[in-house]
C-alpha cells in the first residue's frame, strides 16, 4: 500500500511538473453556452471533486477523524485544490 | 499499552502532521495566488477594438460611383465613391475664365500706362528745356551789361572830348575880336565842339539803348524761370495721371485662391480610402445624395489593432506603458496573442458627475463597500490575426 501511494505521489508530481513545463496556459475563462465563466469557477468546482476524492484517501488511510476539526480542513483542501489548479493551469 | 493503543497513537499524530501540513499549505498556496493576480494583473474586461473613421463627403451631390461593399477590404487609395462633378467643375472653369480675364485687363491697363509713362519723359524733357532757356536767358544778362559798360566808357570819351572841344573853342573865341586867330581857326573849333557834342549825345544814346538791352535780358530771364515752373507743373502734371495696375494686381492672389478652391472642390468628389481597412455599416447604393458633414459608412483602421481593457484602479499601479499583455479572444481561447501597453486611460465619468438643474445631485446612500472604478487600459496588438480579430470581440488579458 506505501508504495502504490508513492507511485500515486510520483504521478502527480509529473504530470505537474509536465504541466509546468509544457507553460499551456489557456484563456483564463470558458464559454459554456455563450456565457463567459472565469476559469476560477471551474478550478473550484474541480477543487470540490478533489477534496471529495482527499476525503476517500484520509478515510483509506484511517486518518480523516484526526487531522483537525473537519470545518477547518475540508475548506482549505477546497481552497487549496483551486488555488493549485489554477496556479497550475491558468497562472 | 496495547497494539491498538499504540496504532492510533501513530494515526492521531500522523493525522495532525497531515492537517497542520494543509493548513500551511493552503495559506501558501492562497499567498502566492494573492501575489500572481497582484503582479500579474488580469481582466477579462476587456474588448477587442480597432480605431475607425466614420467617411463623410465634403461636397454635397448625388453618388455617381460606389465601387465597393459592406465588410470589403480596402486599400489605401482606393476609391470609395465618387460625387457627381459637373457642378464643380463648371465653377472651376469660371473661375479659370476669371483668372483670364484679369490677366488680359492687367495687360491692356500696362499698354496705357506705358504712353502714361512716355507722356512724363516728354514734360521732363520740357523742364529740361526750360532750365536751359533760364541759362541762355542769364548768359544775355551778362552780355547786355559788357555793353552797357562798354557804352559807358564811350560815353565818358565823348564827353571828355566835348569838355576839351568847348574848352578850346572858349580859349580861342576871344582872340578873334582882337585878330590873333582867324574866323576859320573858330569855326574849326566850333565844329569840333558840335562833334564832340553829337558824338556825346550818340554815346548817351548806345548807353540808354544798351541799359534797355539789360532790362530785356533780364525780363528773358524771368520768363524763362517762369517757363521752368509751368513745365515742372506739366511733369507733376503727367506724374500725377500716370495709372497703376495696383488694383488689379491686387485682385490676382483672390481670383487665384477661388480657382484653388474650385480645384479643391473637384478634387472632393472623388474619396478615397485614407488606409488600408474594413468597410462597415454601408447601407447605401449609387444615387444616394451626399451632405457635407453626414456620414456615409465606416472604414475600421486594420493597420494596429488594439485590446481596450478595463483595469480596476488598484492594478493599475502594477502597469505601466510598454508592459507585455497576453491576450486572449473569447472566439479563440486556444489561441494566446501578445500585446504591449501602449497608455493607461487618464478618466472616465465619475459616479457622482450627475447635475440635475444646475445643481450637483448626490445619492442618499449608506454604502460601505464600494467597488473600484475601471480604468480603460490601451493594449496594442503585437501579432493581430486578420482572420480572427473583430472589433468588439470580448478579449481577456494578462499583464506579464
Amino acid at each position: 500500500m506505501n508504495g502504490t501511494s508513492r507511485g500515486w505521489g510520483v504521478k502527480v508530481v509529473a504530470s505537474v511538473l509536465v504541466l509546468l513545463s509544457a507553460g499551456c496556459r489557456a484563456a483564463p475563462a470558458f464559454d459554456i453556452s455563450g456565457s463567459f465563466f472565469p476559469a476560477w469557477m471551474l478550478c473550484l468546482v474541480v477543487g470540490i471533486a478533489l477534496t471529495f476524492a482527499a476525503r476517500y484517501g484520509l478515510m483509506r488511510l484511517q486518518i480523516a477523524d484526526e487531522v483537525g476539526p473537519p470545518a477547518l480542513i475540508y475548506p482549505c483542501l477546497v481552497a487549496l485544490f483551486t488555488c493549485l489548479l489554477w496556479l497550475l493551469l491558468f497562472r | 499499552m496495547t497494539m491498538s493503543e499504540v496504532e492510533r497513537d501513530e494515526r492521531r499524530r500522523k493525522g495532525r502532521v497531515v492537517g497542520a501540513g494543509i493548513v500551511a499549505l493552503t495559506v501558501l498556496v492562497v499567498l502566492v495566488a494573492v501575489w500572481q493576480t497582484d503582479s500579474h494583473p488580469r481582466t477579462d474586461d476587456a474588448t477587442v477594438r480597432v480605431n475607425y473613421i466614420t467617411v463623410i463627403p465634403e461636397v454635397s451631390g448625388l453618388l455617381e460611383s460606389l465601387p465597393i461593399k459592406d465588410n470589403q477590404y480596402v486599400k489605401k487609395g482606393d476609391l470609395l465613391f465618387s460625387i457627381d462633378c459637373r457642378p464643380y467643375e463648371y465653377v472651376l472653369q469660371q473661375s479659370r475664365a476669371n483668372q483670364a480675364l484679369l490677366e488680359s485687363q492687367i495687360v491692356d491697363d500696362k499698354r496705357r500706362i506705358a504712353a502714361q509713362g512716355s507722356a512724363v519723359d516728354a514734360a521732363r524733357a520740357g523742364v529740361q528745356s526750360s532750365h536751359t532757356g533760364v541759362a541762355a536767358a542769364v548768359s544775355n544778362i551778362d552780355a547786355a551789361a559788357a555793353t552797357v559798360a562798354r557804352a559807358q566808357s564811350a560815353a565818358a570819351a565823348a564827353q571828355a572830348q566835348l569838355t576839351l572841344a568847348t574848352a578850346n573853342l572858349g580859349r580861342i573865341e576871344p582872340l578873334l575880336a582882337k585878330q590873333y586867330v582867324t574866323y576859320e581857326q573858330v569855326d574849326q573849333a566850333r565844329t569840333a565842339v558840335r562833334v564832340a557834342q553829337e558824338s556825346y549825345n550818340g554815346a548817351e544814346s548806345a548807353l540808354l539803348q544798351a541799359r534797355a538791352q539789360q532790362g530785356q535780358a533780364v525780363a528773358g530771364k524771368a520768363a524763362a524761370e517762369a517757363g521752368v515752373s509751368q513745365a515742372q507743373a506739366h511733369l507733376g502734371q503727367a506724374i500725377h495721371t500716370v495709372d497703376t495696375v495696383d488694383t488689379l494686381m491686387a485682385q490676382r492672389p483672390v481670383l487665384a485662391a477661388k480657382v484653388l478652391d474650385a480645384e479643391l472642390n473637384v478634387e472632393r468628389c472623388r474619396v478615397v480610402a485614407p488606409f488600408d481597412g474594413y468597410v462597415t455599416n454601408l447601407n447605401i447604393s449609387e444615387g444616394a445624395y451626399a451632405h457635407p458633414g453626414t456620414a456615409m459608412f465606416t472604414l475600421l483602421d486594420m493597420r494596429n489593432w488594439y485590446v481596450i481593457a478595463n483595469y480596476r484602479e488598484s492594478k493599475l499601479r502594477y502597469m505601466k506603458p510598454g508592459m507585455h499583455a497576453d491576450l486572449y479572444l473569447m472566439g479563440h481561447p486556444d489561441r494566446r496573442f501578445s500585446g504591449t501597453i501602449e497608455s493607461i486611460g487618464y478618466g472616465v465619468l465619475p459616479e457622482d458627475a450627475r447635475v440635475a438643474e444646475g445643481l450637483p445631485e448626490v445619492d442618499r446612500t449608506l454604502n460601505w463597500v464600494h467597488l473600484a472604478a475601471r480604468f480603460p487600459v490601451r493594449i496594442r496588438v503585437d501579432n493581430p490575426d486578420p482572420q480572427v480579430f473583430r472589433m468588439g470581440e470580448t478579449a481577456v488579458s494578462v499583464i506579464r
